[in-house]
């Protein structure tokens, strides 16, 4: 990135000027801006720093105030800076920054100041525009930020980040700023914006932020409702086997026993030949009457589980029951009626109010609410006072009655019916059996075989009820499982639908884990490579070898004399204190070269031979230098001394106006006399 | 806040282990086809009682949960238990809780009951049928 022209507008001494730096093929070259003391070189290096930064850069600019509060601060540098002659008035500044790519692109940023009359700045209104292409075509903010922040997001991507400014930007007469020990305190976030550090940790956040999400989202949605969906089908499969199992060998015992049976009676009307049908008769009649009991027996026991259940807990409890019930009818129906009551006298009161007659008088309104809520002021006899059964509606109310009449009346009878329908059966049974034994005398062995008969018949209509309970059972299994299983069916799909998800989540997960592990291994890699960076420079331009290795950690520098002794506790002199800070610079920018070096009267405490080091050791950096010096800092042999390197240089003058105002000239750009 | 009929058909009910466990054993000689079948026979018989069961289960232990709307059934027959259980605990406002706790204790004292009533039947069936039936009457 090269600075192409910087356009100030009553900035300082500069009312209008533009200084354009000129076209260098080199990557690295050093422009010099020459000019005596107080000419406008400083204003340069300030006008730099608060066009990209703003409030944000005011910590980099040496005559600010810096014990006022930072706005305040900035507030007073700027009604300070704006020139003489556009004071009284409301006026703008503004200075404008051009940039030219490696690639040849042109992006310009530019940032005015409003000043009222009175000279004093107006924050509100503070512009800033970027710029891009030769046309100089405005450029879209990235979305969704407040133009500052915009602004910032585009500085750090194709800039210069805040953090990491004091290594490319040296100010000479304000060393406390760009001392060693503050460029030591920020090496190591240096180190990580160069790196990116930030917004990797940041995309790492948001991929784990993304998968938690997704995550979440599968657990809520399905996986566990799905697992206890799975559990319940699982637990009433196994009740299904169990019950189609045991089914089944009911089934196969039924199968005999009716072969038994059958046999047994062809056995009996082969002993009886001429009587054998009515010997069948009897026999199918006893099976019928057998059977008849047995279905009896079932609706006996849900009558059991059910009526009867119900019927046991007592008729005072179930007469308790309904008199409350209907207590609470009585209760229910006149709050009801109070609430109608209260709306048929406002609508009374509303009728009266519109016929056009005089209003009511308030107090006769009184007493005719009072008399009219008399009228319904008591709940009726027999109402209840409170409510015990507020679980039930009006309706549900009925409907327990209902049923309670059911239990406490025909319950008891019910279940006493089937009973003695049962010991009816019972009886039947035995007539028919004794008719059985009776038809032909008690023939011995008609009689052992009516006797096995009679087994067998009650054998098989125990099977028989067994396989009904079962049978039963199982319907009622098959009735939960059947929705069951179109609901998993549901789930299953949404799972399934939901797995590209996952995979997501997962590759998230991945990235994440990946970019941390990134991060954390190669910053130490970087701190490496800027210790090699940083005691290469050192040795460059330091002309006393008094430092072996200047290691960067991520907590500072560690300075290693040639005896592994650390020389932090050195008295360095101020001059060699400067190399160092340098050194670091120049290892920064080495390793991103992302912006020119613009340094401001660098050469004050340093003796020829540093001079002539750091010339030349920053003139092959590979960024754009842009000495700001005056004229006995710099000899010419010195610039000669960089030969294709040293593209030129520019005078800035500074002079006093008839009317009394300062004002800063640029000069042409004088572009190196190859041969001189 | 008072009891949502609509709320106690998923809630869980369940009594003492040692009740739950002669509740198993009374399912199969009443050839009952389900393990409310015995459970509501026991809170009708306690709930004829007029005093109100007492039970610390914590010290018994619990037996398997039932379902409201397996206990209790659906509709006008929940809304029946649920009537009959409030009033024999009296009080308003009764809290699900509360309710539990009732089920809980008429269920382990009724099934004790049966039991009895089981033996004192000769373990007959149609002599037990025709106790419950004199005891509803």
């Amino acid at each position: 990135m090269k600075l192409a022209e910087i356009s100030l507008r009553n900035w300082k001494g500069y009312r209008k000027a533009s200084l354009q730096f000129p076209e260098c093929s080199l990557p690295g070259h050093v422009v010099l801006v020459s000019g005596a003391n107080g000419a406008g070189k400083t204003s340069l290096l300030e006008a730099i720093v608060l066009a990209l930064y703003g409030r944000q850069g005011l910590d980099l600019v040496g005559r600010a105030d810096q014990s006022l509060r930072p706005e305040l601060s900035y507030d007073k540098f700027l009604e300070r800076a704006l020139n003489a002659a556009a004071q009284g008035r409301d006026a703008r500044m503004a200075v404008e920054l051009v940039f030219e790519t490696a690639e040849g692109e042109v992006l310009s940023l530019e940032r005015v100041w409003h000043f009222a009359a009175s000279g004093k700045h107006r924050p509100a209104d503070e512009e800033i525009h970027i710029r891009r292409g030769d046309e100089l075509v405005p450029a879209a903010l990235p979305v969704g930020l407040p133009g500052e922040e915009a602004w910032r997001e585009v500085l750090g991507q194709e800039l210069l980040p805040l953090n990491l400014a004091p290594f490319f930007i040296f100010d000479g007469e304000n060393l406390a700023r760009s001392s060693r020990s503050r460029l030591e305190d920020q090496l190591n976030s240096a180190s990580e914006i160069i790196l990116g550090a930030p917004e990797l940790r940041g995309l790492a956040a948001d991929l784990r932020t993304y998968a938690r999400d997704r995550k979440k989202d599968l657990r809520d949605a399905s996986e566990v409702s799905l697992q206890d969906a799975q559990d319940e089908i699982a637990h009433l499969e196994l009740e299904e086997s169990r019950l189609v199992a045991k089914a089944d060998r009911t089934m196969h015992r039924l199968g005999p026993l009716r072969a038994r049976r059958d046999a047994l009676v062809k056995r009996i009307g082969a002993l009886h030949g001429d009587s054998y049908s009515s010997f069948k008769t009897l026999f199918e009649e006893r099976e019928i009457q057998i059977k008849m009991r047995s279905a009896d027996q079932d609706e006996l026991r849900k009558a059991l589980s059910v009526d009867l259940a119900l019927a046991l807990s007592g008729k005072r409890l179930i007469a308790s029951s309904r008199a409350r019930l209907e207590a609470e009818a009585l209760l229910a129906q006149w709050e009801n009626g109070q609430e109608n009551n209260r709306a048929r006298f406002d609508a009374f009161i509303a009728y009266i109010g519109d016929d056009g007659g005089q209003p009511l008088d308030p107090t006769f309104e009184g007493r005719l609410e009072a008399a009219w809520q008399a009228s319904w002021a008591n709940a009726p006899e027999g109402a209840a006072t409170e409510t015990r059964h507020a679980h039930l509606g009006d309706a549900d109310r009925l409907l327990v009655l209902k049923q309670l009449d059911a239990v406490s009346g025909l319950a008891g009878d019910q279940v006493s019916a089937l009973a003695r329908r049962v010991a009816e059966l019972d009886r039947e049974i035995e007539k028919i059996e004794l008719r059985i034994a009776t038809q032909r005398g008690l023939d011995g062995q008609a009689q052992a075989l009516a006797d096995e008969l009679r087994e067998a018949q009650e054998d098989l209509a125990k099977e028989e009820s067994d396989h009904r309970i079962d049978t039963e059972a199982l319907d009622a299994v098959r009735l939960r499982l059947s929705p069951l299983r179109h609901d998993i069916g549901l789930r299953t799909n949404h799972v399934q639908a939901m797995e590209p998800v996952k995979r997501r989540a997962a590759l998230a997960e991945g990235y994440a884990s990946a970019l941390t592990l990134w991060v954390e291994e190669a910053l130490p890699q970087h701190l490496d490579d800027l210790t090699v960076r940083v005691t290469d420079a050192h040795h460059a331009m330091a002309h006393k070898k008094l430092m072996r290795s200047i290691v960067v950690r991520g907590d500072g520098i560690e300075l290693l004399g040639s005896d592994d002794r650390n020389l932090l506790t050195v008295d360095f002199s101020a001059g060699e204190g400067q190399v160092l800070s340098l050194s670091l610079m120049a290892a920064i920018a080495a390793s991103f070269p992302c912006f020119p070096i613009v340094m401001d009267t660098p050469f004050a405490r340093l003796d020829p031979e540093h001079r002539r080091n750091v010339l030349q050791h920053f003139s092959q950096i590979g960024v754009q230098v842009l000495l700001l010096a005056h004229p006995g800092e710099i000899d010419r042999a010195l610039l000669d001394g960089l030969g294709d390197r040293f593209a030129g240089q520019i005078d800035v003058t500074h002079e006093m106006e008839a009317t009394g105002v300062g004002l800063t000239r640029i000069g042409q750009f004088e572009a190196r006399q190859h041969g001189s | 806040m008072a009891l949502s009929l609509l709320d106690l058909v998923r809630v869980d009910f369940r009594t003492s282990k040692a009740a739950d466990n002669l509740n198993t054993r009374l399912q199969g000689l009443l050839n009952l086809p389900h393990r409310y079948g015995p459970a509501r026979l026991a809170l009708g018989r306690s709930m004829g009682i007029r005093t109100r069961p007492e039970l610390e289960l914590t010290t018994l232990g619990f037996g398997k949960p039932i379902k409201g709307e397996n206990l209790f059934g659906q509709g006008p027959e929940l809304a029946t238990w649920i009537t009959l259980l409030a009033e024999h605990a009296g009080g308003t406002d009764m809290s699900r809780r509360e309710l539990q706790h009732d089920v809980a204790a008429h269920w382990h004292r009724g099934v004790y009951l049966l039991w009895e009533d089981w033996r004192a039947a000769a373990n007959d069936f149609d002599a037990f049928v025709s106790r419950m039936v004199r005891l509803a009457s």
